[in-house]
């Protein structure tokens, strides 16, 4: 167990009920006698079995290695493995939206179990088989009636002030997060807000008045809790809940909002013919290779992610345009697909790491290694509009992946011509040639496929490394 | 009714309308008291609806006494 103890995550160390440990590569939650009760109470009063069953809790078994003896330690628990570790900085709209509403539901649960979400964090959502899914199991405490939610101020600063910012203002508002690890603080929503958002009864009751109240009493220390307790009905917090989960609810995506991408799929140099040989030519690939996890980077609406997703057991798919990224979450789920997790990635600049000593939350590319690559029309956007050479490509791709599908467009294609069209041509060393000669001091080039009637190839590589 | 809870909140917010975030901030306290506010207006709303759903059942009942009748 000393082992064990010496590699608690970076990133649990604020909860002095138990803390996340790794060890071979394994994750374990400890749970300390300190909280020894509340989660003797959650397993015997049914409200961990009726969570788990449905998916709102990640399940987890209790393991206890009989040489443990240890005087903080009560339990140790190995959760169910999440594939994938994303932040909320990652998620789409939709995404924060299902953990906002999920927050919601385990809390209005919990209540009538006789406990309640003591943090209402939106780190502590992940999701597993395209769900969202509480992870931290420790998050539960007693509920004493008339002492409100402890939790609700972090639950209107990570899930309603940055929801009702994406609805209201701009969905790319959500990178705000990776500055605000508590979530968007509630005085600078409500600076941030337009006015349209004061006539919503509840965002001016829950983010408009409710900032106020906070900065107003934030240095006065005069408050006494003592003398203002149970005055809380547990009818008022079950309303109260109940309006914050219609509210969101209510936020709904005009279908009609667009963005540069989200009609890529109908504004490219593909016809018919050509794009039925691209899928060939991919699917081929993935038989081939058969992985185990792909990274489908620059996938938009998802279109070739869903293709492979019967051949893959998990596939990430990624795009940097937040509306594609909600039109893939939405057909995914409308289709019950459920090992694709969209999330929103510019790969020009990936999330990095935030909080402790960065570690807190680690940076994207380095929380997990994929087996595979698929970079389609992706490259002419890194080397031309990003200005990134080859080099540097073939690098990053090789750290990150065992197999590379890749597609190269040449300059005469019409989509690359697009993209010079304002610009100087300074590409000079875009070329296929050059193309295959850097790519080579990293990959084997195993296959490479001449998509139909368009001069675009489609590359199967293999990292030498 | 809702027009009064209006005319309520637009008083408190013209009363706390300091918006100056300190840099340590105690995180529970005007959350609290926050919450006894909202507590305090969704437990009238609750008293009212409770109220008007009493009549209707009332007015249904003399409705239903009527038709029998």
């Amino acid at each position: 167990m000393e082992e064990v103890n010496n590699s608690i995550s970076q990133c649990s160390f604020r909860d002095p009920s138990g803390s996340i440990m790794v060890h071979d590569g394994e994750i374990f939650r400890s749970v300390n006698l300190l909280y020894k009760q509340q989660y003797d109470h959650l397993k015997q009063s049914g409200l961990y079995q009726i969570l788990a069953e449905n998916m709102m809790l990640v399940p987890h078994c209790e393991i206890m290695p009989s040489h443990l003896q240890d005087a903080i330690i009560y339990k140790i628990l190995k959760p169910d493995r999440i594939p994938f570790i994303s932040y909320p900085y990652e998620w789409c709209f939709s995404q924060l939206k299902a953990a906002a509403l999920l927050t919601l539901e385990i809390q209005k649960i919990a209540i009538s179990y006789g406990m309640t979400l003591k943090d209402a964090n939106a780190y502590n959502i992940q999701f597993l088989n395209s769900k969202p899914t509480l992870i931290d199991t420790l998050s539960f405490d007693f509920y004493n009636e008339g002492s409100g939610w402890i939790a609700l101020k972090q639950f209107c600063q990570h899930f309603l002030a940055p929801l009702s910012l994406a609805y209201y203002c701009d969905l790319r508002l959500h990178k705000i997060f990776t500055n605000f690890l508590d979530g968007i603080p509630l005085d600078l929503a409500t600076k941030l807000l337009p006015l349209k958002s004061w006539l919503n009864y509840s965002l001016l009751l829950n983010i408009h008045i409710h900032s106020r109240f906070v900065n107003y009493y934030a240095d006065k220390n005069q408050y006494d809790k003592g003398k203002i307790r149970n005055v809380i009905s547990k009818k008022s917090l079950i309303g109260l809940i109940d309006m914050l989960y219609s509210t969101i609810c209510k936020m709904n995506l005009n279908a009609k909002r667009k963005s540069e991408w989200s009609s890529y799929y109908q504004n490219n140099s593909y016809q018919d013919d050509s794009f039925r040989s691209k899928e060939h030519i991919i699917m081929n690939h993935i038989e081939d290779i058969k992985p185990q996890s792909v990274w489908d980077i620059g996938s938009n609406t998802g279109h070739f992610s869903r293709l492979i997703s019967a051949e893959v057991p998990f596939i990430l798919s990624l795009d940097s345009d937040p509306l594609s990224v909600e039109k893939n979450y939405q057909i995914c789920n409308s289709q019950n697909i459920t090992n694709i997790l969209p999330l929103v990635l510019d790969l020009c600049n990936p999330t990095p790491g935030v909080g402790w000593n960065n570690l807190e939350r680690t940076p994207i590319l380095q929380r997990d290694k994929c087996t595979t690559i698929l970079a389609l029309a992706l490259i002419h956007h890194l080397a031309i509009s990003n200005n990134t050479p080859f080099l540097l490509i073939a690098q990053l791709f090789s750290k990150i992946c065992k197999n590379l599908i890749i597609e190269f467009i040449p300059k005469s294609d019409p989509m690359a011509q697009y993209l010079l069209k304002t610009r100087e041509d300074v590409f000079h060393d875009y070329s296929q040639q050059n193309f295959e000669n850097t790519f080579c001091q990293y990959f084997f080039i195993k296959k490479k496929n001449l998509i139909k009637d368009i001069h675009r190839t489609i590359y199967l590589m293999i990292n030498k490394y | 009714m809702k027009l009064l809870n209006n005319l309520v909140l637009a008083l408190m917010i013209y009363l706390l309308s300091e918006n100056v975030a300190y840099a340590y901030i105690d995180p529970g306290t005007g959350s609290y008291l926050f919450q006894l506010l909202a507590g305090c207006l969704i437990g009238i709303a609750i008293f009212f609806k409770q109220i008007v759903d009493f009549f209707k059942i009332i007015l249904q009942k003399i409705k239903n006494y009527g038709r029998s009748k």
